[in-house]
């Protein structure tokens, strides 16, 4: 049992979002509940407050949700700026779990817990199964470049994107049209977990139709300590001062925090997202509670 | 195996020889690129706009290189800029939230990605300044930047460092933790550019020089760089310089200039279509697919006419030729044998739909082939034609693994089959839904996306099989009746058609009135799925914004048996 000021979490519709939620209420100790809301999915939210305002546990201090917006993410940079800064986080232990946070914002409360200066920790709980195929996301748009952490890039330099992938193919498309890189390095997951083996992206790398020439892959482990941090900086790092490098996390959210790590490490390689309209509502489905991911933001080691 | 002659691969990946060896001049678009007025070309991807700028480059560096005549008129200095680099996606100005600020910097970058290729391009034609003055031009520079260049390289390789040195000072400034952190050492096109070319200008042995801005892929700019880049074009004196823009058609691309102006087409700019219009073997874009079909071919040592490399099914060849002869018996039938314009206007109009129509129910599908159906299946965009080509050869060097021989020719069978599987593919992509990979896109928009093209497909088909159809083949439409209210549903869902390929859009004019309006061709490989013929007629339907809006709903676009005032005629 840890002892936290705040948790930080992300509204969502999985099972995993309240159940989640829940665990963590009755595995640890927690000052207030920090919920931030997606304007564009919030109708199909969990009311997490009322459902869980009874358990014993639950800090009534708690606030409604900060309703941020995906497409206007300036705004919600600095909306979820001055929450952090009124917040004032400075040694304090935190908690956020990136369950069902999109990458942008886990992106953007790792940022302002790292200026903060917080004692950040971050819980990420796994399903019972993924859903299959179209049912992942739909209504993808432009790719964008993550605010202060978009890289320092240059025009005569071409581009090595490094895409950490899962099973969701749509956005994979288009990335490539966008920024027409000259190498894509996969980062897809390692194991048979979910039917890796079938549902990965290098077994089904014909459906993209790519020149082989410019593709290649690593495996690497989103649940282990360093979320693959160590194999996708090796597979980078060869480029720095070479090519503008952008990295994109598609697959499991871990990785997610392994990236932003390196970005900090590097801060030449840029961050990338994909905003999506749509998420299927059989996206995911029951909560793993037997393997349980959780770490510490500023791991020393990287 | 042999090396495929039909590769397609972005311009931008290809050394010069093989641009040089590659590329077909169009007619008409050279002589615009090498001038001094601004230029946009507008097309989409695969229409070949990049290739057009780099060819153009490479040549006027060439010229640059062997002339010793420094007094030459058309001294052109090409520099090209490629505006699709991940440095115009930065999007921190967004948290200046001062319009102000935000358009300085946005500028800035610019002024430094424009500054850097122009030293690039100075480097790549080292001959243009003489050695004896790169000391006044360190000094001019210098004075420029107010600070001195470091090193002991070329002046200009001192400066490709300063700049992105420039580069690397300014990100590090705006990602900098604070929110609206901002550099203030920004550059402006007035301040930096413009006495940079004055330098070139100064000091180039060639007397008149004039430096060409190739801005390719400016639609990716962001709507600030946008606006400054019109506001350049706008720039009154354009001895000096000028700028070559091109631009996606299928992008609402702003004229507007910062200040609120606009540029205006004919005074500022001109404007080039790299869309090709075509209706017969004679028109421009049939005779340029010729030639870069035979280009290919002959750069791979294939000493065979387009023609006969992509020979037509011989029964369907037969087939129509009968069919000629029925049409030609109507024709005679009908008008007398002074009439021998509306003769042979019946004869074209109808030989092919009578094959079509007449076709058995039993048969296979047409064994669409020949260089002719190839070309008019490209719907005019060049990526469109070499694309089929490649997988056609691929199909056939794959089949002769084991005995390698040469492709001579692509059998009608493979010709057809990957023709076919193209359209079912382009089909399934309809039907997946194109939001997959047009961003900003709906899954509703998507679906109105299939609906229309199911809805305008079936109505041309509808025609096709139509013996009293005045206008049986035609494949373009206009719309009509565009109430606003209308047009507003129907435009967004247009222009994801385009931006998906699916639909490419031309201006016409109506032969009734003279009115230009637009005209929709569905991308023409989505006819074959549906047994229908992609040779289309000079001919357009007009359809009512209400039946458009209508199709994309769901609903079957009203057709009249008998021709009526809505089937016009239009030459382009």
């Amino acid at each position: 049992m840890n002892n936290y000021d705040y948790v930080f979490y992300c509204s969502g519709w999985e099972d995993r979002c309240l159940k989640g939620i829940e665990h963590t209420l009755s595995t640890h100790c927690i000052g207030e509940v920090k919920a931030i809301s997606i304007s564009e999915f919030s109708d199909k939210c969990i009311d997490v407050t009322s459902k869980l305002k009874k358990h014993d546990k639950w800090p009534q201090s708690t606030e409604a949700p900060l309703l941020i917006s995906m497409e206007e993410d300036f705004k919600a940079w600095k909306k979820i700026g001055a929450l952090i800064e009124s917040l004032d986080l400075k040694g304090k232990p935190v908690l956020l779990d990136i369950t069902t946070m999109p990458r942008f914002l886990i992106w953007f409360l790792c940022h302002f817990l790292e200026k903060s200066d917080a004692n950040t920790h971050y819980i990420y709980y796994k399903p019972l199964d993924y859903a299959d195929g179209p049912s992942f996301t739909t209504d993808p748009r432009e790719p964008r470049l993550i605010l202060k952490h978009s890289g320092i890039l240059y025009p005569d330099r071409r581009t090595v994107l490094l895409i950490q992938s899962g099973f969701d193919f749509d956005r994979v498309d288009q990335l490539i049209k966008k920024f027409e890189p000259e190498k894509v390095i996969f980062a897809y997951p390692q194991g048979n977990q979910f039917e890796n083996d079938k549902r990965n992206v290098r077994n089904n790398i014909d459906k993209f139709g790519y020149n082989e020439e410019q593709i290649s892959f690593v495996e690497i482990d989103s649940f282990s300590g360093d979320h693959g941090f160590k194999t996708i900086k090796e597979s980078l790092v060869a480029f720095k001062g070479e090519y503008n490098v952008l990295m994109c996390s598609l697959g499991p959210k871990p990785s997610a925090i392994a990236l932003f790590r390196l970005n900090l490490a590097i801060p030449e390689f840029g961050l990338v997202y994909i905003p999506v309209y749509s998420y299927g509502d059989r996206y995911s489905t029951g909560i793993n509670l037997d393997d349980i991911v959780c770490g510490v933001l500023k791991n020393e080691g990287h | 195996m042999s090396i495929n002659p039909f590769t397609f691969s972005g311009a931008s990946n290809l050394t010069d020889n093989q641009i040089l060896d590659t590329f077909v001049h169009d007619y008409n678009h050279s002589r615009f690129i090498q001038s001094k007025r601004n230029v946009f070309l507008w097309g989409e991807r695969g229409s070949g706009k990049t290739m057009m700028l780099l060819y153009n480059k490479i040549k006027m560096q060439q010229c640059l290189i062997s002339t010793d005549d420094v007094e030459m008129d058309a001294a052109y200095f090409p520099v090209y800029v490629s505006c699709i680099t991940p440095v115009m996606s930065k999007r921190e100005y967004l948290l200046l939230e001062n319009d102000f600020k935000e358009a300085v910097i946005s500028e800035h970058f610019l002024v430094l990605t424009v500054s850097l290729s122009l030293v690039s391009a100075l480097l790549e034609v080292p001959d243009l300044i003489d050695d004896g003055d790169l000391e006044d031009i360190e000094e001019d520079i210098n004075y420029l930047i107010d600070d001195v260049l470091e090193g002991k390289r070329n002046v200009f390789e001192k400066l490709q460092n300063h700049l992105t040195r420039e580069f690397t000072r300014s990100q590090k400034e705006i990602n900098s933790p604070s929110s609206d952190s901002f550099y203030e050492n920004t550059l402006g096109f007035s301040s930096f550019i413009i006495p940079l070319v004055r330098i070139v200008n100064k000091y180039s042995r060639l007397k008149k020089i004039h430096t060409i801005f190739m801005m390719d892929d400016a639609h990716d700019l962001n709507h600030y760089q946008r606006a400054i880049l019109n506001g350049w074009i706008a720039y009154r004196d354009n001895s000096l310089f000028s700028f070559k823009i091109s631009a996606a058609k299928s992008t609402d691309y702003n004229h507007c200039t910062l200040s609120g102006g606009a540029i205006l087409e004919g005074h500022d700019y001109v404007s080039m279509d790299m869309e090709q219009d075509f209706q017969n073997a004679e028109a421009n874009f049939s005779k340029l697919a010729k030639h870069i079909i035979q280009k290919r071919l002959t750069l791979a040592g294939i000493n065979i006419t387009p023609e006969d490399f992509f020979p037509e099914d011989p029964k369907m060849s037969a087939d129509i030729a009968k069919c000629k002869k029925i049409a030609t018996k109507q024709a005679k039938e009908k008008f007398p044998p002074s009439e021998t314009k509306k003769i042979a206007d019946y004869v074209y109009k109808y030989t092919r739909s009578i094959y079509f129509r007449t076709r058995s129910r039993k048969a296979n599908k047409p064994q669409y082939s020949g260089l002719e159906t190839i070309t008019h299946l490209s719907t005019g965009v060049i990526r469109n034609l070499l694309e089929p080509c490649f997988v056609m050869y691929d199909e056939m060097a794959s089949a002769s693994k084991e005995k390698p021989l040469p492709v001579n020719k692509i059998t009608t069978p493979v010709q057809t089959k990957v023709i076919t599987n193209m359209s079912k593919r382009y089909w399934e992509h309809l039907k997946d839904g194109v939001d997959r990979d047009i961003s900003d896109c709906t899954k509703e928009q998507a679906n109105m996306v299939h609906n229309l093209f199911t809805n305008l497909l079936t109505l041309m088909r509808v025609r096709l099989l139509d013996e009293s159809c005045s206008e049986p083949r035609a494949v373009k439409f206009s719309i009509s009746a565009r109430q606003e209210e209308l047009m507003t549903q129907i435009k967004p869902i247009l222009d994801i058609a385009r931006k998906a390929q699916l639909l490419y859009r031309r201006l016409g004019s109506d032969k009734d009135d003279g009115e230009q309006i637009f005209l929709y061709t569905p991308n023409r490989i989505l006819l074959v799925a549906r047994g229908m013929d992609p040779i289309g007629q000079h001919a357009t339907i007009s359809i009512q914004a209400k039946y458009i809006l209508g199709a994309m709903e769901g609903k079957e676009i009203p057709y009249k048996e008998k021709p009526t005032n809505q089937m016009s005629i239009f030459n382009e």
